[in-house]
């Protein structure tokens, strides 16, 4: 089962890396809006830290956003997922292949941020550091995974790409990971300190720069985790009863 | 052949306020051929995903070689090809039947592909196939498995003749291996050649189930197709059923010789008259039409020997010993 389990996580991502416009816009974009707007703003290492930081941050939550709503609105569609259905495997298997995937592909994300951020600052982080911040970046942005689902029980596919950037987009620049929180006018940012993405890249920002991470941010972000998950739960057990009961 | 491999006890499903399948029983058996036949809502995909363990029943119980539907053992041998089949577009013809292999555990897609005459389409995107080569991947992925049942739901609809003449080869070969395969079709003609069994179901409900040899001694229609003036009003003919459009006519009719005797006495002037047998298909879809009410009000007369489809499938579920006798076990339902 682990076998068939990493073969059809290949197939997936075979699957996704031949379609260019997914390649480009998710996986592409984050670092090259750090290289055309964050590195001109780079002042010292600090500000390269802090900005690498929020770039990987939005390149998570754009490919864990969009695989997951886009992905799942299309799979409940789909007759291909109800044919798979009749295979003798069990059907969660498919939507853990869908989480690593929706991983791998972050990673890929992040990894082109750092790439450009290595070749053009002058960044320099000790090991620990980089693995403080990889672990940072990709665990509080489980909560985005979970919204993804919620949002892909509620789309179809034909409305999963809009919706999905309705909140990609406003969520992004409010919660402070295209320009820093203090740069926001005051009625957003007084919004922006209740958002996910906020608590995100506030969790990032204070890894990345080796302070201490605030414990209200973290409970911010579990708490939305916990309240995403929940939702997501309820949806795919409505749907599973719709569909398939 | 009598071995059950599965079977519905009592079985209904609902959606909602619809009843889709109503207290439906049957069993499937060994090696056997057995047609669903009935018009389009009638249940049968209900049926067809009640038995790939897709859907539950609401009542009564569904079992696939003794166990639920829905285990990983009875999966095992089960193979499928739905009806409408979107494959992952991005991936090719060998990744996707690859991939179906994978989940049954045997690497035999190059077997298969070349078994499906896809071979020279294997390293093309499953967007660009042509709906006959759909067809033929869909069936690859049935048999992925070497299943020892394979259901299969109006696989020939809308095929190509190359496609259609390779999918009923396969049926076949399976059909000498002593495969069990379930299909739903509604070019009954085929199942004339290779069903052993029919279940005919409307609104949810077993109307008959018996060999196809039966249900055609009990449908044993003519078809009369004639041209007539564009606007005559057809009047005091009786028929079964009425085909028409602005120059020709299609009667179905339970005795030719009268009709036509009907049509001279009322001066009726067609022309180009072609009597010929109906095909199980046109009496089945024809009765079927009519009852629902589907045809305009003509002004023709119904014929007094008109049986209502519920009066003819009640007859055909008894049928009279000298007419037909049933040829398989539990073949009268």
């Amino acid at each position: 089962m682990v076998i068939l389990f990493f073969r059809l996580c290949a197939m997936t991502l075979t699957e996704t890396l031949r379609q260019p416009t997914y390649v480009v816009t998710t996986l592409l974009f984050p670092a090259m809006f750090f290289w055309f707007f964050g590195v001109p703003n780079v002042k010292d290492e600090n500000s390269a830290r802090f900005l690498m930081g929020s770039f990987a941050a939005f390149g998570v939550l754009g490919v864990v956003l969009f695989q997951m709503t886009v992905g799942v609105a299309q799979e409940r569609a789909s007759s291909w997922n109800v044919y798979l259905r009749t295979l003798p495997v069990p059907a969660t298997i498919f939507m853990f292949t869908r989480l690593f995937s929706s991983f791998f592909l972050a990673v890929l994300s992040v990894g082109c941020v750092i790439a450009t951020a290595l070749a053009t600052t002058d960044i320099s982080m000790s090991a620990e550091r980089w693995i403080y911040f990889l672990t940072a970046v990709f665990l509080a942005g489980i909560p985005f995974a979970a919204l993804g689902l919620v949002l892909g029980y509620l789309t179809t596919p034909r409305s999963a790409v809009p919706v999905a950037n309705l909140i990609y987009l406003p969520f992004s620049f409010a919660g402070g990971l295209w320009i820093p929180p203090n740069g926001l006018s005051e009625s957003v940012r007084q919004i922006s300190e209740k958002l996910p993405t906020r608590f995100y890249g506030e969790i990032v920002w204070s890894v990345v720069l080796g302070q201490e991470v605030k414990e209200r941010w973290m409970w911010g972000q579990a708490i939305y985790a916990v309240a995403f998950l929940a939702a997501a739960i309820y949806l795919h057990q409505r749907d599973e009863t719709l569909r398939f009961g | 052949m009598n071995e059950v491999v599965a079977e519905f006890q009592s079985v209904s499903k609902t959606f909602g306020r619809v009843k889709a399948v109503t207290d439906l029983s049957f069993q499937i058996h060994r090696g056997e051929i057995l047609g669903f036949l009935g018009p389009n809502g009638a249940g049968k995909s209900t049926s067809l995903n009640l038995l790939q363990g897709i859907r539950h029943p609401s009542q009564g119980k569904v079992s696939l070689f003794g166990r639920s539907p829905q285990s990983l053992e009875a999966k095992r041998k089960l193979g499928v090809t739905p009806q409408d089949l979107d494959f992952p577009s991005h991936l090719n013809v060998r990744e996707v039947l690859r991939m179906v292999c994978w989940a049954h555990g045997r690497g035999r897609e190059a077997e298969l592909l070349q078994r499906l005459s896809l071979q020279k389409i294997a390293e093309r995107r499953t967007s660009v196939l042509s709906g006959g080569e759909k067809r033929r991947l869909g069936l690859a992925c049935a048999l992925a498995g070497a299943p020892e049942l394979i259901l299969l739901d109006e696989p020939t609809t809308g095929l190509d003749v190359e496609s259609r003449y390779v999918l009923w080869e396969v049926v076949q070969q399976e059909r000498e291996k002593g495969t069990t395969i379930v299909l739903t079709t509604h070019y009954l003609d085929e199942l004339d050649k290779l069903g052993d069994r029919v279940i005919v179901i409307d609104l949810g409900q077993k109307l008959f189930e018996g060999s196809v040899r039966q249900i055609k001694s009990f449908v044993d229609f003519q078809k009369l197709a004639f041209d007539l003036p564009k606007g005559f009003e057809l009047v005091g003919i009786n028929h079964l059923s009425l085909q028409r459009d602005d120059q020709s006519c299609v009667l179905i009719v339970a005795d030719a010789d009268e009709t036509v005797r009907q049509l001279v006495h009322n001066n009726v002037p067609f022309q180009n008259l072609h009597v010929s047998s109906a095909s199980l298909e046109e009496a089945f879809l024809h009765f079927r039409r009519r009852s629902v009410g589907g045809e305009a009000a003509t002004g023709v007369q119904e014929g007094p020997t008109r049986p209502s489809p519920e009066a003819l499938m009640t007859s055909v579920a008894s049928p009279p010993p000298t007419r037909a006798p049933p040829t398989q076990p539990g073949g009268v339902g």
